[in-house]
């Protein structure tokens, strides 16, 4: 609180445009690799568990009974327990619910089970949510809510995954990539949903700004309901937008008439997002952190304000901070901005067509993982890379972003998430797009704790990082 | 050009797969041999073998990535050169085209121009020991940063030289 104050205070003095804890408002102000982060910067990364398959994602219950549970992609959960064990016996396990075989579709490596998001009030309820592919929907998003029985809380039998499903969403998907994939509720206690542009490349159903769809945007719902599979929010910015009313040609202000947009979902909290695989809410702000998926050439981190929606993030007019398609080298060409920016990006090995190819700071695609705010790290967004194993952290300095490579390791990341106390989790899978041997019989994956390299413990396994 | 014909039987090894080159260097002194050929001078040889290293880190190359692994005379053959007995062997380049295209080409693309990964047809390698047979041979077998991954894994050691013996005919100056 002291921090933020301060920061307005000197933002205040100086008169500066540049505000902290707010999306860039010019390109330039976008941080890149090279930057410096306030406070802790030396991590690593300490082994919690091995042998998890193709893993995907990563959350705590919130029930104070500190597991962790992992979401392999064939369509298992798994728990770790307080002491590092992997349990056996899967939480649920969406492959053994359908006598006709598996529920899930993991016929392409983007595909599988997505992320799984304990009610706030779980220890109550026993309400949980997974977002996975559909095998019998041919690939479509399944949002499906579950109800632990409170007789059986490590182990969700098939019998009782089916007895209690409740369907909250489903979203069609047109091709087999970009399904986007985290689902977790905001402190709001609204489920936040990222839902990806469909798929192929280049977005050719322009969803990311067609507010028709809910592909390519980042969806808000308000799932504390019983008779229907869940309500609107009021403050969801198009909550009203499309709702029935008689036409008023006169007396209508050029804003209020930009307010009406008859053919908007409401579900819709903000739009413009490729794949947002990943997503987080820093613990202690509320403030969001979008790891959006980039194309060719950029991969970006889109910073949101907590509770403030309706923003553009731009795709598939703009990649990162690039008018998209790119053709050539972006400082030789005239781009307006579409939206708002994100608040980081970094490059893949040839930043634009034709571009000569520079491995430094590069990777392929942004797993995030979540906002640190521990052993010296403050409010430091931390994301991995899915290609070239670099972990990179995300901070304010007061005055500006600062984007900084952390580490590079030898791991393909895929999501992140929060233990019990904050601490940032990440996952590691060992699959890829061509020799894909199936989710479970790729070799395995692992889960890691984001320590400050001065809290490691004696004996701990640590994540061999390049030299 | 180096070609080889061997006439020794197949040797299957199993002591082999675990040697573990680092171990002997901290108890030994590690000498770097100049040799002759075309072994740059920046191989580590130790007891008359190459010392392999991890591309990430530079900590022993552990072989211990798949329990029953076959050696072939070649790849005995390498550990004690450091040189590919598949370079320019007709035969070899077509085999490891054919699991170049299955398994590499997602991330370096078909002629080897580069994407996920770096390039593999310019002169210009990234890792600071991939100029070598050896550093390819490490990164291959062993994993670099994230995507790479480790295919001694997935395949035999002896499948990655003769991947290595078509990696060399992308490029320009071989
Ligand atoms: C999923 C993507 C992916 C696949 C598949 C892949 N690579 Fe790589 N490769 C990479 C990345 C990323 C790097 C950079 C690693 C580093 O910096 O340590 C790399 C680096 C290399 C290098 C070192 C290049 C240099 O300039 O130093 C070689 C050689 C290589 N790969 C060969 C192969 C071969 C052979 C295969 C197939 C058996 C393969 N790769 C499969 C992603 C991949």
């Amino acid at each position: 609180m002291f921090r933020i104050i301060a920061i307005c205070t000197t933002a205040a003095l100086m008169g500066t445009t540049v505000l902290a804890q707010e999306a860039p408002k010019t390109v330039d102000q976008v941080a890149r690799p090279g930057g410096t982060l306030p406070g802790t910067t030396d991590i690593a990364l300490v082994q919690v568990a091995s042998g998890l398959l193709d893993p995907t994602n990563v959350t705590n219950a919130g029930d104070g009974s500190g597991r962790i549970f992992v979401t392999e992609r064939a369509g298992r959960v798994k728990i770790i327990d307080k002491d590092g064990n992997v349990l056996e016996e899967p939480f649920l396990d969406l492959t053994a619910i359908n006598p006709l075989g598996s529920d899930v579709q993991t016929g392409f490596v983007e595909q599988g089970l997505y992320s799984i998001a304990f009610h706030p009030k779980f220890a109550e309820n026993g309400y949980f949510y997974v977002h996975y592919a559909s095998l019998p929907f041919n690939g479509d998003g399944m949002i499906v809510r579950f109800t632990v029985d409170p007789a059986s809380p490590d182990v969700v039998s098939p019998e009782r995954t089916n007895e209690t499903a409740k369907v909250i969403m489903r979203i069609e998907q047109p091709w087999y990539n970009h399904n986007g994939g985290q689902i977790e509720f905001g402190p709001d206690g609204m489920l936040y949903i990222g839902s990806g542009d469909g798929g192929w490349e280049g977005d050719p159903y322009e969803a990311g700004q067609d507010l028709s769809t809910p592909l390519g945007k980042i969806l808000r719902i308000d799932v504390d309901t019983e008779d229907r599979p869940y309500n609107i929010p009021s403050d969801n910015p198009y909550a009203d937008a499309s709702s029935e009313r008689l036409m008023q040609l006169f007396g209508i202000t050029e804003e209020q008439f930009s307010k009406i947009k008859t053919r908007s979902l409401p579900e819709i909290w903000s739009y413009g997002v490729r794949n947002p695989y990943e997503f987080a809410f820093d613990p202690k702000t509320g403030n969001m952190f979008i790891a959006d998926v980039g194309q060719n050439h950029w991969e970006e981190i889109i910073f949101e304000k907590a509770g403030d929606g309706g923003h553009n993030y731009g795709w598939p007019r703009m990649e990162a901070a690039f008018c998209q398609p790119m053709t050539g080298d972006p400082a030789e060409s005239e781009c307006s901005v579409v939206g708002t920016l994100p608040a980081a990006m970094y490059p893949h090995n040839t930043a634009y067509p034709g571009a000569p190819e520079d491995t430094k700071n590069a990777g392929c695609s942004v797993q995030g993982f979540g906002v640190a705010n521990y052993g010296g790290m403050d409010g430091v967004y931390l994301a991995g890379d899915w290609c070239s194993g670099r972990v990179f952290g995300l901070a304010n300095d007061g005055q500006s972003w600062q984007f900084q490579e952390l580490i590079q390791t030898g791991m393909q990341f895929t999501a992140g998430g929060y233990d019990e106390d904050n601490n940032v989790l990440v996952v590691n899978a060992n699959n890829f797009y061509l020799a894909d041997q199936g989710p479970d019989t790729n070799p395995p994956g692992s889960l890691w704790r984001v320590m400050a390299a001065s809290d490691v413990p004696d004996g701990a396994t640590v994540a061999k990082v390049s030299k | 050009m180096y070609f080889s014909r061997y006439l020794i039987p197949s040797i299957v090894a199993a002591s082999m797969a675990t040697l573990s080159a680092g171990v002997a260097i901290a108890e030994s002194h590690t000498t770097t041999v100049e040799k002759t050929g075309d072994v740059p001078a920046d191989v580590e040889f130790e007891n008359g073998k190459v010392v392999f290293r991890a591309a990430l880190d530079d900590s022993p190359l552990k072989f211990d990535l798949k329990p029953d692994q076959t050696l072939t005379p070649q790849v005995e053959e390498f550990y004690k050169t450091g040189l590919n007995p598949y370079s320019g062997d007709p035969e070899a380049i077509k085999a490891g085209n054919k699991s170049y295209q299955k398994l590499c080409q997602s991330c370096h693309l078909k002629d080897g121009g580069g994407r996920i990964g770096p390039s593999l047809n310019d002169n210009k390698w990234e890792g600071s020991r991939t100029h070598t047979q050896v550093g390819r041979f490490e990164i291959i077998y062993g994993g670099g940063a994230g995507a790479m991954q480790a295919f001694g894994r997935r395949v035999e050691q002896d499948e990655i030289l003769k991947i290595m013996a078509f990696i060399d005919t992308l490029r320009p100056e071989k």
